[in-house]
């Protein structure tokens, strides 16, 4: 398997795959935090209304 | 124009076009940057001196092309704030300069994996790279300012006056690879001159550049519209909207 990785791409897996895993955690961990964080303010709105 | 950018400073219409619009644009953003990642990756033809590590300009460039025009978009907000007081573009900037740094530091990221196998080195203090550095701290310093500070327009104010003088790095960044030897290439994409780049090379490029505004766009609206929610609570328009809810 780490065969397989390091030697696709002409031999530039490493960098390549790498690259595109990176890019991926960004925007995924964006999109995550965007989306916890849209949900507890919608929490904390509802509550500033109940009381 | 202006009769639109009147109608958006409404912060109940806003939210309401955003509530509308952004479904469409994560759904084409989703689209585009599937798509494109896997026409570069797998189907785009080998670059004949980079091989297949030119293949990392998918994500490369549309970031570093995002990083500035996220940067530009925010000067024109803090001109819309400071010149007609638009409320609305200065509270878009903190959560515009998140997603800038982001991009940025994406940017920054991935043009250093490609650099190992093309420079040799993991990071070489190029005029390009050391301005987009720059912007990053700006970005940074940008956000850090904004935490800092209490909510509310005298924060916005700082923080419109600030993004105007961080914009001076932007001419920089662009004329950057012209005005000195630099190993970073010159700009592969321009409005004026045919592009560089064949075009099988071009496509899921262009299409990338598409999917990232579209994210970019989705991530601002969305980001705003809650906030807005939370800044504006006091307002009849937010309590209606709870009780429906």
């Amino acid at each position: 398997m780490r065969e397989i990785f390091l030697n696709s791409m002409g031999g530039y897996g490493a960098y390549v795959w790498s690259a595109y895993a990176l890019g991926f955690l960004i925007l995924g961990l964006q999109v995550i935090g965007l989306k916890h964080q849209a949900s507890s303010l919608r929490k904390k709105l509802s509550q500033w209304f109940k009381n | 124009m202006w009769k639109f950018l009147y109608q958006l400073a409404s912060p109940r219409s806003f939210f309401h076009l955003s509530q509308k619009v952004s479904p469409y644009l994560g759904y084409l953003a989703l689209t585009c940057l599937s798509l494109s990642f896997i026409w570069g990756v797998f189907w785009a033809p080998a670059d004949y001196q980079q091989g297949d590590a030119f293949r990392i300009i998918y994500l490369h460039v549309p970031a570093a092309f995002m990083s500035l025009a996220l940067y530009t978009g925010m000067a024109f907000a803090a001109l819309l704030f400071l010149v007609w007081n638009f409320k609305l573009a200065g509270f878009c900037l903190k959560f515009t300069a998140e997603l800038g740094a982001t991009m940025s530091l994406l940017a920054l990221l991935t043009g250093s994996i490609w650099g190992k196998p093309m420079w040799g080195a993991w990071w070489v203090w190029d005029a390009r790279l050391t301005s987009e550095l720059i912007l990053f701290f700006i970005y940074l310093s940008l956000l850090t300012l904004s935490f800092v500070c209490k909510e509310g327009e005298k924060n916005d104010r700082l923080l419109a006056i600030l993004t105007l003088i961080g914009f001076i790095d932007l001419p920089i960044i662009h004329y950057s690879v012209y005005w000195w030897n630099t190993l970073h290439q010159g700009a592969t994409l321009s409005f004026f001159s045919k592009p560089k780049i064949a075009l099988p090379m071009l496509y899921p490029l262009l299409l990338s550049l598409l999917g990232f505004m579209f994210y970019s766009l989705w991530f601002v609206l969305a980001k705003v519209s809650h906030n807005l929610l939370w800044r504006e609570r006091k307002q009849g328009w937010v309590k209606n909207l709870m009780e429906q809810r």
